[in-house]
């Protein structure tokens, strides 16, 4: 069977986004040339601190999994057309999850086997969680036809707000150390993985099992086509006798769950204990990093992998303090509103295509007629 | 006679479209002229540029031998041209008198609505059409709307008046009423542009017909002297059946029963429904659009729900059973509306084969989707049905019309049905499809499956059922056998009247 796909369609595809993160990193410089900045020293910063050994590079790639877990959260629920800007909540309701087993579990006499069956039960815990919370916004929509954007934004409050009171002065988790925090995880997941004395853990193998599962899901299972039909045509779904409430609810469990598992992944990886407001912003760049691999589980990964390079070298640069680690903020939102400006270049050229092949095809005709 | 109107050399190019190549329409002053053609034939393109919506990418347009140029609907009225849009251009809510002053040019701040009420009753009176100025249009029929909106352009200075498919809405009475009211305008020296795919019509009011076929323009003919056959064969290129051979009416036993069927009140809801599909029979449900055919086929499909009565499968009660349910008893359901629920435009052919079945196997098992097994599947029904396509990855939303109700209706016949419920199966698809699908609906009830028909147009359930009922305002007004079927007595019970 031959594919109705030419490789210029596909160069164009893959071509954009990069073109559009190029161009991003450009305005950025000139941002900082404008600022009266040295370009050169804080460019140097930036790539140096996100890539410059090979520990820094095991470091920006811890954030892979947070960054991968969130765009899933985002993913999910809009194959099954809902947008779910809740990730931010998920990943602390997961986290926190995720977090009272490692402080805990271990004291309830489970066998430790290094600490394994601990570390399980906390990703069961915070995908649950995670799950649960997105759930709350499914229900609220199929039951009262609440938008889900508006829900899922409050949820994240609520979660923020959540967080800061367990581990507060007056909450259940609150050591007692005149800090806002919970006690120390008995158990984490290690570090050192793959790459010795970088923050890099396992959890980047659970990310990318995140990301295989997601295309078996949808592409490959028949309840992940279920969803896609719900999302792409509802009516339809109707007709040929598919649930859509039901599926909306499956999909923001799923979609929440990941969100859980992004605050599962980060809080066990690179903390050892809740901490207030401890997701630097993973679920908002969920949405950014979803966007930019359009949904796909390849372009995620790397779309991710971008992300995690321009938050840790933007976090460099803020150390160093040549420039404001903000300056990032800003080539992120450039890499955002280039990448959303690339799929109006990808419809042109398909447009473009369109028109030529119309004309071909009529030269053709009137050659034919030998006129 | 010099024409009042010509468009010589017309051509529109859309992005990855050509609509119209080179036409060449001249219309005769005084003068019924047809414009027909099959759906994309580029009809409409045509009209729209002659009223100013498009403007054409080359080409010029002359009137009354002069070279003018039409930059927007405006233009087209100060020249005279009126257009009756197939979908009403009138605000509901507001008078009759109201939608007939709204945007005309002369209008002072304070209006004066009482002398333009005058006047356009008096220019009613002389096309014997009495109008109460003053009532709401949400209050019209559907017939009366349409009169109104060609008063409206002549009461603007409508010399040449567009009618888009102005019958598609109307019963047989109401279209008898309209071609009287076009022959007098005629009478009168007005030059009428009818848009049309009805053969008969055509042939029966038009002076002059012009075929377009693939936005280009076949040269024009008198209708005088052609007849159905040879204009079929001008719009589609090649010689068409239009009487589809049936086999003898051998009825057997009851597949769908309904009893005393009501819906939820409100629009087009059912109200006391009752009706027996027997194998081997087709039976056409004729109507007006609107008046209770959509709400038939959602309550024998689990779409609505019954608020009393019931409803019997092969004997079964699957009154408000889920739609999967229903389905399941070997229910085939073409839907009225293939975009919103016969398929999932975005995705490929292979997809939307298996929108049914695909939980079932062999289209999956074990929670997977046997991809290999859907792809053979979907090779075969894209051959056998004769879906043009370049291959089954193709998105299903790329395909034609035609190739799209080919897609659902291959998806539903091959899932060997003992009911088909086609609903509109036709709308909007061009002779040549129209053809083969009513080939595939005679071909069901010659195995001896039930099929029942949703129609609007009346000629296709005469010709393809072998009994019709007859829906008005949610009600059935009665079932007739085939040698009662007699249009006027179907249309006068279309319009309510037993």
């Amino acid at each position: 069977m031959k594919k109705n796909i030419s490789t210029g369609d596909v160069l164009i595809k893959v071509l954009t986004p990069i073109v559009a993160v190029g161009v991003a990193l450009i305005l950025g410089m000139i941002l900082i040339a404008l600022l009266g900045k040295d370009v050169g020293a804080a460019m140097g910063d930036f790539f140096s601190g996100a890539l410059g050994s090979t520990v820094r590079i095991g470091d920006t790639f811890s954030k892979v999994a947070p960054l991968t877990f969130t765009a899933l959260a985002f993913a999910i629920a809009s194959r099954c057309g809902l947008v779910n800007i809740g990730a931010e909540g998920q990943f602390y309701l997961g986290g926190i999850a995720a977090g009272v087993v490692a402080i805990y579990a271990p004291g309830l006499g489970i066998p430790a086997v290094g600490g394994l069956v601990v570390l399980v039960l906390a990703i069961i815990a915070g995908f649950a969680a995670g799950g649960l919370w997105g759930l709350i916004a499914g229900w609220l929509k199929v039951s009262f036809g609440a938008n889900e954007v508006i829900t899922t934004v409050m949820l994240n409050y609520v979660a923020l707000y959540l967080n800061r009171y367990l581990i507060g002065y007056d909450g259940p988790l609150y050591d007692g150390s005149g800090q806002p925090q919970s006690a120390a995880f008995q158990v984490t997941f290690p570090k050192g993985f793959l790459i010795k004395g970088s923050d890099l853990t396992f959890a980047l193998v659970l990310a990318i099992l995140g990301l295989v599962f997601y295309y078996v899901f949808f592409f490959q299972m028949k309840k992940g086509y279920e969803m896609r039909v719900v999302g792409l045509n509802p009516t339809a779904a109707e007709y040929s006798g598919i649930k859509v409430k039901n599926n909306a609810l499956l999909s923001m469990f799923m979609a929440g769950g990941f969100g859980g598992l992004a605050g599962t992944s980060e809080i066990l990886s690179s903390q050892s204990r809740i901490l207030q407001d401890f997701s630097s912003n993973y679920g908002f760049d969920g949405i950014a990093v979803a966007l930019l691999g359009q949904l796909h589980p390849v372009g995620m990964g790397l779309s991710a992998a971008l992300f995690a390079v321009l938050k840790s070298g933007g976090l460099a640069m803020g150390n160093k303090g040549t420039v404001s680690p903000y300056i990032v903020s800003v080539i992120q939102a450039f890499v955002i509103i280039l990448v959303v400006a690339s799929v109006f270049v990808q419809n042109e050229y398909a447009k473009k295509k369109l028109i030529k092949q119309a004309k071909a095809k009529k030269a053709a005709e009137t050659a034919e007629k030998g006129v | 006679m010099a024409p009042i109107l010509e468009m010589k050399n017309i051509t529109k190019q859309f992005p990855g479209v050509l609509a119209n190549d080179d036409v060449n329409l001249s219309v005769e002053k005084g003068s019924i002229h047809a414009l027909m053609g099959e759906n994309g034939a580029g009809k409409s393109t045509l009209m729209n540029i002659l009223y100013g919506l498009y403007s054409p990418s080359s080409g010029k347009i002359l009137l009354n031998g002069k070279e003018i140029s039409i930059d927007n609907p405006r233009d087209a009225i100060d020249q005279g041209i009126g257009m009756v849009h197939q979908h009403f251009m009138l605000i509901p809510a507001l008078s009759v008198i109201e939608n007939v002053v709204l945007g005309k040019k002369d209008n002072k701040k304070i209006i004066d609505l009482k002398k333009d009420a005058d006047a356009f009753v008096a220019l009613g009176a002389k096309y014997n059409m009495k109008i109460d100025p003053y009532a709401l249009i949400e209050d019209l029929a559907v017939g009366q709307q349409q009169r109104v909106e060609i008063l409206k352009a002549i009461y603007r200075g409508a010399e040449i008046l567009i009618l888009d498919e102005p019958t598609a809405v109307l019963t047989p009475q109401e279209v008898t009423e309209l071609f009287k009211i076009m022959n007098q305008l005629k009478d009168e020296g007005k030059t009428i542009i009818f848009i049309s795919h009805k053969l008969k019509e055509v042939l029966t009011i038009c002076d002059t017909i012009t075929v377009l076929r693939l936005g280009r323009s076949q040269p024009s003919v008198p209708s005088a002297g052609t007849t159905r056959e040879e204009l079929a064969e001008m719009m589609v290129g090649r010689k068409v059946i239009l009487n589809v051979p049936k086999g003898e009416y051998k009825p057997g036993e009851n597949v769908l029963e309904m009893n005393n069927v009501f819906t939820k009140k409100g629009s087009g809801s059912l109200d006391d429904v009752s009706l027996e599909v027997k194998r081997g029979e087709i039976l056409g449900i004729a109507g007006v659009d609107g008046n209770g055919q959509d709400a038939l086929i959602d309550a024998i499909t689990g779409l609505t729900k019954v608020t009393s009565g019931t409803v019997k499968i092969k004997g079964k009660d699957i009154t408000n059973a889920s739609a999967r349910t229903i389905l399941e008893q070997k229910v085939s359901h073409i839907p009225a509306d293939r975009h919103k629920r016969g398929m999932v435009a975005p995705m490929s052919i292979r997809e939307n084969m298996i929108l049914v079945s695909y939980y079932k196997e062999p289209f999956s098992k074990h929670g997977f989707i046997n991809w290999k097994f859907v792809n053979e599947n979907s090779e075969k029904i894209v051959e056998q049905f004769k879906v043009k396509t370049p291959n089954i990855d193709e998105a299903g939303g790329k395909l034609s019309g035609g190739n799209q109700q080919k897609m659902v209706l291959g998806r539903e016949l091959t899932r060997d049905p003992d009911l088909v419920i086609a609903a509109h199966p036709v709308r909007g698809l061009d002779i040549g499809a129209t053809e083969y699908v009513h080939e595939c609906l005679i071909d069901e009830r010659d195995k001896g499956n039930a099929v029942l028909l949703v129609s609007t147009e009346l000629d296709e359930v005469i010709s393809l059922s072998d009994k019709i009922a007859v829906m008005y305002e949610g009600r059935i007004m009665g079932v007739l056998d085939k040698e009662e079927f007699d249009i006027t007595k179907i249309g006068m019970m279309m319009a309510g009247h037993v």
